[in-house]
């Protein structure tokens, strides 16, 4: 029993729509090997983190939520997203429906869900204004809320936390059989330590509950939820290839069940709705009349309706946005110091080369492909640790494994300069925080063992030893320690480590000159010990 | 819609596939004890009264040189073929713990390693395999820092890196004052002829690190050896069980200041110290780093306990250049 809502293949399907096809294909493709390709500081011509640099919310978003624009910021935005946001201006959403892989995987899992989808189908089109209202309000008001809504940040961070960690584990199992155990062993995943992330469940379950929405209808997240399908529909009220449903028209609707999008309103004169057209072609060969054409900017007598955009919707949901933003600021668990840095928690590590804290906050849309990228599995989806408006942003957690000292493959990663990028050479100076021991649980210090696991593993001889009552004891160098919270890692005291990274001095906040000033200016101290050079 | 499989049949395989995979899993569980098992003492091989020490410039030449260096270094001992019988498993373990690169001397020069493995290889082994268990991750990385992974590719070797704790079997070690069991790496248990290649350093907690100390570099967990009531004494007990057949200390360049990871102070040496007696050879290379062997806790513990003999009156050293 066929649906009518299942479109009728073979005879119907235009070159266009194969080509299209092969395009979406190619282009999750694309983004999957990226994607795997994104670990450590190795980089390849093309960024890894490419399709969130072209994602033109998240510049949109992220020039309104930014107090301060960086040079790379600019650079980025101007190099890979504005491109894609001329081929908005060109050719309507047809981002959404050729490019965005997150739209190839609704469209996989519409077909899984096949004939059930349509006996529910939910039509709520201007939700997705509204929430591109709150998405701009919100980042004006400081906030990047894209980190819940916008579909490439929401699928890196779904696959990073949810898929990869049982991938790699399964790749490493692999990896012990005799038959494919050589080929395995050549990802690089085998040999890298077992990556567990915080959250991960919560991740997975939001990308499984994007994909269940096909139970409402086809593209139901496209249709009705996804913000950047809003923007680029707005923008695409002035595209230039347009879809021309011309007369006669014998109101059969073949077009109307065809268009996976509600985008044609069907009936004697059918005419579709330029805002909502992702520009799949589908409808092109189905009309029995052979009215449905692609026309260039010369012919313009194209027969589109404008959307009813609900202004009052979107002014409410902007409100929301806005409210969420400034409760953000005053969540009490984001009480913050001068600095910017939480007061309720003073182990809070960001990343290497994060921007001060409080401007971090503004462009981080938490898309996790720091996480991704870290080779050490040391980044971590923030819980309640970074306050309301922190959620999901990267944390260093030492206990977990520390910043490794010659990568910088996060700051280079991240698509917003919430990590500012930054040579390896730089990491001498670039504060994350500052370690701490604990002398009343040093077993160095407390119970006169021979231990200095710190001492001995420090990379950049911050933690050093003196002889203190006929012992040789721990201190640390606090001009030199970067925080990179190797000593916390392997520390043998448990179960939490008798030397502890805190973020207490924000050193962050500094410019990266005044970081390395006050780094070269570090005396050497301890015996057996020498100073390392600053460059 | 066709139907592919009904739902009973669906839960009909599933369960046998999972009964399968429930009985291979038993029959796995079968094949390895997680129990604490005796080791096996490797057999003993040299004269343990005599001590090599090689002189000769290596930094910055090839692999020939070294080999020349170290073929010499070995001829008092008889030469490679007394420890490595045909047929026979060889571990090479150099220490290559930290990312640094070789020049400074943080880990064990590449070139004497594949000199090291080019050696083993003319005396006919089954395999060559060099292992350490680095301290900086990830591995791959301090693998190829250190030099390990071209040192492996130029001496014919395999290379295996010890950071998957499932590769660690628990042994006991029976005469074990503070450390009375430890996880070993399974190469490194199964090998006949284990070869500890260190590189001498001062270091924070023990004074100073060389072969005994090297071989914490084969367990899985060494937190608990510094946390212990004795670090000195568990890499005395370890060396009680788990002895190398033969050490060969690289001294041709030694890190005098932060170690052991560094980098510091270097001084170039220029000397490769080899022997039977883990304790004789760490006695006498505690002097390129200017300590008397008394003065390094783990060395005297060792003597006590009778692994070997730190008196240098007593050993044979025979020099060689």
């Amino acid at each position: 029993m066929a649906s009518p809502a299942q479109k009728s293949k073979g005879a119907s399907e235009t070159r266009v729509v194969r080509t299209r096809r092969t395009v979406q294909v190619a282009a999750l493709v694309v983004f999957l090997l990226l994607f795997a390709a994104a670990i450590g500081p190795w980089r390849f011509p093309i960024p890894p983190e490419l399709f969130l640099r072209i994602d033109p919310l998240v510049a949109a978003v992220t020039l309104l939520s930014a107090q301060t624009l960086s040079r790379s910021i600019i650079v980025s935005i101007a190099l890979f997203a504005l491109p894609v946001a001329a081929l908005g201006l060109l050719t309507e959403r047809a981002f959404c429906g050729w490019l965005c892989p997150l739209g190839t995987v609704v469209d996989i899992s519409d077909r899984l869900f096949g004939v059930r989808q349509a006996r529910r189908h939910v039509a709520v089109p201007w939700l997705k204004f509204a929430v591109l209202g709150a998405v701009g309000l919100g980042g004006l008001a400081g906030l990047s809320l894209l980190f819940l809504v916008d579909p490439i940040v929401l699928l890196t961070r779904s696959l990073t936390l949810g898929a990869v960690p049982g991938t790699q584990a399964a790749l490493k199992r692999l990896a012990d059989l005799p038959a494919v155990g050589p080929i395995a062993s050549l990802l690089p995943y085998v040999g890298l330590p077992q990556w567990v992330y915080r959250s991960s469940i919560i991740s997975a379950g939001i990308l499984i509950g994007v994909l269940a929405l096909s139970a409402m209808g086809r593209r139901f997240w496209c249709r009705n939820v996804c913000p950047l399908g809003a923007m680029l529909g707005l923008m695409g009220r002035a595209a230039v290839l347009r879809l021309r449903i011309g007369q006669p028209c014998a109101g059969c609707d073949a077009c109307v069940r065809a268009c996976k999008m509600d985008a044609i309103k069907g009936g004697e004169k059918a005419a579709y709705i330029s805002a909502e057209c992702v520009s799949c072609y589908s409808c092109v060969g189905i009309c029995p009349e052979g009215q449905i054409s692609i026309v260039g900017p010369v012919r313009h007598e194209s027969r589109s309706v404008q959307l009813n955009v609900p202004r009052r919707r979107v002014l409410q949901a902007g409100a929301l946005g806005i409210g969420w933003a400034l409760l953000g600021k005053f969540d009490v668990g984001a009480a913050r110091s001068e600095s910017g840095a939480p007061v309720g928690n003073p182990y809070l590590l960001r990343a290497p080369g994060a921007a001060p804290e409080q401007e971090f906050l503004r462009r981080c849309v938490r898309c996790a492909q720091c996480i991704k990228v870290c080779p050490n599995g040391a980044l971590q989806p923030a819980l309640a640790e970074a306050g309301a408006a922190g959620f999901w942003t990267p944390v260093l957690v030492p206990r977990i494994n520390y910043c490794s000292e010659p990568c910088n493959a996060c700051a280079q990663a991240c698509p917003t300069s919430a990590l500012e990028p930054f040579e390896i050479r730089e990491k001498k100076w670039l504060f994350i925080g500052t370690a701490v021991i604990d002398r009343s649980r040093c077993i160095a210090w407390n119970s006169d063992k021979v231990c200095l696991v710190c001492d001995e593993q420090c990379s950049y001889k911050a933690v050093y030893w003196q002889t203190v009552d006929g012992r040789r004891r721990p201190f640390v160098n606090d001009q030199v320690c970067v925080g990179c919270g190797i000593c916390e890692n392997k520390c043998p005291v448990g179960p939490e480590a008798a030397i502890r990274v805190f973020n207490f001095g924000d050193k962050r906040d500094w410019t990266r000159e005044r970081q390395k000033r006050f780094r070269a200016s570090a005396r050497p101290l301890g015996e057996q010990y020498t100073l390392l050079p600053i460059e | 819609m066709a139907k592919g499989i009904s739902r009973r049949e669906f839960l009909i395989l599933a369960g046998q596939a999972g009964a399968l995979l429930a009985g291979a899993g038993v029959v796995r569980s079968l094949g390895q004890s997680s129990k604490a098992t005796a080791v096996v003492p490797r057999q003993r091989l040299g004269n343990p009264e005599l001590l090599a020490v090689a002189h000769g410039d290596i930094l910055g030449k090839s692999e020939r040189e070294a080999e020349a260096l170290l073929r010499a270094c070995l001829e008092p001992l008889g030469g490679i073929k007394t420890f490595v019988a045909p047929g026979s498993k060889v571990v090479i373990k150099p220490n290559v713990a930290f990312m640094r690169t070789p020049e400074q001397a943080s880990s064990t020069n590449p070139l004497l390693v594949t000199a090291m493995a080019t050696l083993c290889l003319q005396a006919g082994p089954r395999e060559v395999v060099i292992f350490d268990h680095t301290i900086d991750t990830p591995a791959d990385v301090c693998l190829s820092m250190t030099g390990m992974v071209e040192a492996a590719r130029k001496g014919k070797a395999q290379l295996v890196s010890g950071h998957e704790q499932s590769a660690y079997q628990q042994v006991s070690i029976p005469r074990g004052r503070v450390l009375t069991s430890a996880e070993v790496h399974r190469v490194v248990l199964g090998a006949d002829v284990l070869i500890n290649m260190p590189i001498a350093k001062v270091h924070g907690a023990t004074g100073a690190t060389l072969g005994m100390k090297n071989l914490m570099g084969v367990v899985w967990n060494r937190g608990v050896w510094h946390s212990s009531s004795s670090l000195d004494q568990c890499i005395a007990d370890f060396s009680t069980a788990y002895p190398a057949t033969l050490t060969v200390i690289d001294g041709q360049r030694v890190l005098l200041t932060n170690g052991p990871k560094g980098p510091g102070r270097t001084e170039d040496k220029h000397a490769v110290v080899a022997g039977v007696d883990p304790v004789a050879v760490d006695a006498y290379s505690a002097g390129l780093l200017g300590f008397a062997p008394e003065r390094v806790a783990h060395i005297a513990d060792a003597a006590r306990m009778g692994v070997g003999q730190m008196d240098l009156r007593k050993v044979r050293v025979v020099k060689v250049s």
